[in-house]
């Protein structure tokens, strides 16, 4: 429940971005030279990185931007790539698990090698290496696709495997008996013994999704400036954390956060799909 | 409870025509196992037969091709004089009313994430919810049981719920693959009772397979012995149980407890040596004869056909000596 009230808060933050910024009166690119002090490198006036009722979460050194309104915005960014890139791979990892576990032969052949190789790819370094290559494209579209492409294997894996123990259960038999056609069998039969794992990768998927635009962010291939993200704020924080440690600090605790609650989550539903958890 | 009666009024074959007759049925799996090599039987209308044999000796593949779950390597299934051995899934939807199936396990049988009501109405909605109920109270549960899921359910209570699923197309036969083998046995007795009940009531034919002569008894007219993928002894019930003419049966008839301590103190039991051979591999002549106290050398060159010994059908070379 708990995970579910933080997921919630971070994805109506996100999407409200606008609005906060609206009420708090700083938008993510607007500079303020008053909140920092230029004799000091840059450095945010006042402790704890410039918080003050003026700026929640402080300020940017040397720019003096707004942290609040950047990591709401990059938050926005860090979701809509993570959620975009989950549902991609979630969906062809069904489609494709389901074929090669249901029709077996020579499309399992096919769908488990091709797998196989995909899982088997330097994935990280393929990443950096096509993220750096290609330029003028949308950065976020391409990070949803070059995620996608390696994620949706873990899915059609995981699927594949549950179709192949439920598939020869006895009442996927009985329902054939009772003349049940393949679409049937396959959505009827087959699909709702798969929500359960599908759900609970789907909320792992998520926060490790944000974590890795983070990550590519930060290694400097991800989402570019003046767009924010997190990791981007991350990367730049690592210079400052010596002499301003809370503009460290804040979307660091709001990367743990997203990922906790979304992990909280994936528990919580994983027991709800659980026909034996409720008793009446 | 309508369309189950119409179903019985809709006109019959003739009387002379099995329901179900099986010729030569076998059954190849990839690598060559052998898992059913030539079975015949037929099955009249209203009758039980029972299909017995060890473990892996193919009686549940047997019952599965009949169903076509499975589709059989060669040999024929014929049901209501029509050749079913090669139809389509589609070809075979309207048959799926006459032929039903009771499985071996009542809850991997149901799927969890079903109420019973799904259940039972069937993959095709062949029943409304009122029937769904009218067929759940004649087979000894209650109306509310038809929104609660399998895992609420005792394993006797999850039985009845498949009876009535197999129920619900109005069959004339129903293969029931070890329907009470997986329940307790006050709970085998319940069971076995009810399908009398509707037997009798419904004009049921039933091919119950069963690992255990004892339970096959109460209910069957006839008993097929199966032994490595074929039928070793046919015939009707009383006879095979009075006067097996089979080693192999006499083995198995021997290992069912008599309920009198005296006779059990001193009646012979035979105990079969070994394990049944790998149908991958079975062993030449009579498959039976590593294991037959009987067993000649003829027994190892040369296989047993199925002949009329004593009013009923024996795979045996030495079938009339052996009583």
């Amino acid at each position: 429940m708990a995970g579910l009230v933080v997921v919630l808060t971070l994805v109506l933050l996100a999407a409200l971005a606008p609005v906060i910024t609206a009420w708090t009166g700083w938008a993510p690119e607007t500079f303020d030279k008053t909140a920092i002090d230029p004799n000091m490198g840059g450095l945010p006036k006042g402790a704890w990185g410039g918080i003050d009722t003026e700026h929640l979460l402080g300020v940017e050194p040397v720019t003096g931007r707004d942290v609040l309104s950047r990591i709401l915005y990059g938050g926005r960014i860090s979701l809509l790539i993570a959620m975009l890139a989950t549902a991609i791979t979630v969906v062809t990892g069904l489609v494709l698990g389901l074929l090669a576990g249901f029709l077996g032969g020579w499309a399992d052949t096919m769908i488990s090698r091709i797998t196989d190789l995909l899982m088997s790819f330097p994935s990280l370094i393929f990443m950096i290496a096509i993220l750096s290559v290609v330029r003028d494209v949308n950065r976020i579209v391409l990070l949803v696709a070059v995620l996608s492409i390696f994620g949706w294997t873990v899915v059609a894996r995981i699927v594949r495997g549950q179709v192949l123990t439920i598939k020869h259960r006895e009442y996927v038999e009985a329902a054939r008996v009772g003349g049940g056609m393949t679409g049937y069998i396959l959505v009827k039969e087959i699909l709702p013994g798969l929500t359960a794992p599908i759900l609970v990768y789907a909320t792992q998927a998520v926060p490790a999704y944000v974590g890795a635009e983070a990550a590519l962010s930060f290694l400097g291939v991800g989402v570019r400036p003046p767009t924010p993200s997190w990791g981007q704020m991350i990367n730049n924080a690592r210079g400052w954390f010596m002499t301003d440690p809370v503009y460290l600090a804040v979307p660091c605790a709001f990367l743990g956060l997203t990922v906790l609650a979304c992990t909280l989550l994936g528990d919580g539903l994983r027991d709800a799909f659980d026909p034996k958890a409720v008793r009446s | 409870m309508k369309s189950v009666r119409a179903a019985l009024d809709a006109p019959t074959v003739p009387e002379s025509m099995p329901l179900l007759e099986v010729r030569d049925l076998a059954m190849t799996f990839r690598g060559g196992v052998r898992a059913v090599d030539g079975v015949g039987f037929e099955v009249a209308q209203g009758e039980t037969l029972g299909l017995v044999g060890e473990s892996g000796c193919g009686k549940s593949t047997t019952g599965r091709m009949i169903v076509r779950l499975l589709e059989p390597t060669s040999g024929t299934v014929h049901l209501n004089g029509q050749d079913i051995t090669h139809l389509s899934q589609r070809e075979l939807l309207p048959l799926r009313g006459t032929m039903q199936m009771i499985f071996q396990d009542p809850f991997s049988s149901l799927n969890p994430r079903h109420t019973v009501n799904q259940i039972v109405a069937g993959p095709r909605r062949v029943l409304g919810r009122d029937q769904v109920i009218e067929l759940l109270e004649r087979v000894g549960l209650a109306p509310e049981h038809a929104d609660r899921f399998p895992h609420e359910f005792s394993g006797g209570q999850a039985q009845r719920v498949g009876i009535a699923r197999a129920l619900a197309n109005g069959p004339k036969l129903i293969v029931c693959d070890e329907a009470v083998s997986a329940l307790d046995v006050s709970i085998r007795a319940q069971i076995i009772n009810l399908l009398s009940d509707l037997q009798e009531e419904r004009g049921l034919a039933y091919l119950f397979i069963a690992h255990d002569l004892s339970i096959v008894r109460h209910v069957c007219t006839r008993v097929a012995v199966m032994y490595l993928g074929r039928i070793v002894e046919i015939g009707p019930a009383a006879s095979l149980y009075s006067d097996p003419a089979h080693p192999y049966t006499r083995a198995l008839l021997s290992a069912v407890p008599v309920a009198d301590p005296k006779i059990e103190a001193v009646r012979e039991r035979i105990v079969l040596r070994g394990d049944p051979p790998s149908p991958a591999a079975p062993p030449p002549g009579c498959s039976f004869h590593p294991r037959c106290a009987l067993a000649q050398r003829r027994c190892e060159s040369e296989a047993p056909q199925l002949r009329e010994v004593r009013g009923r059908k024996v795979a045996c070379h030495y079938a009339e000596t052996s009583a």
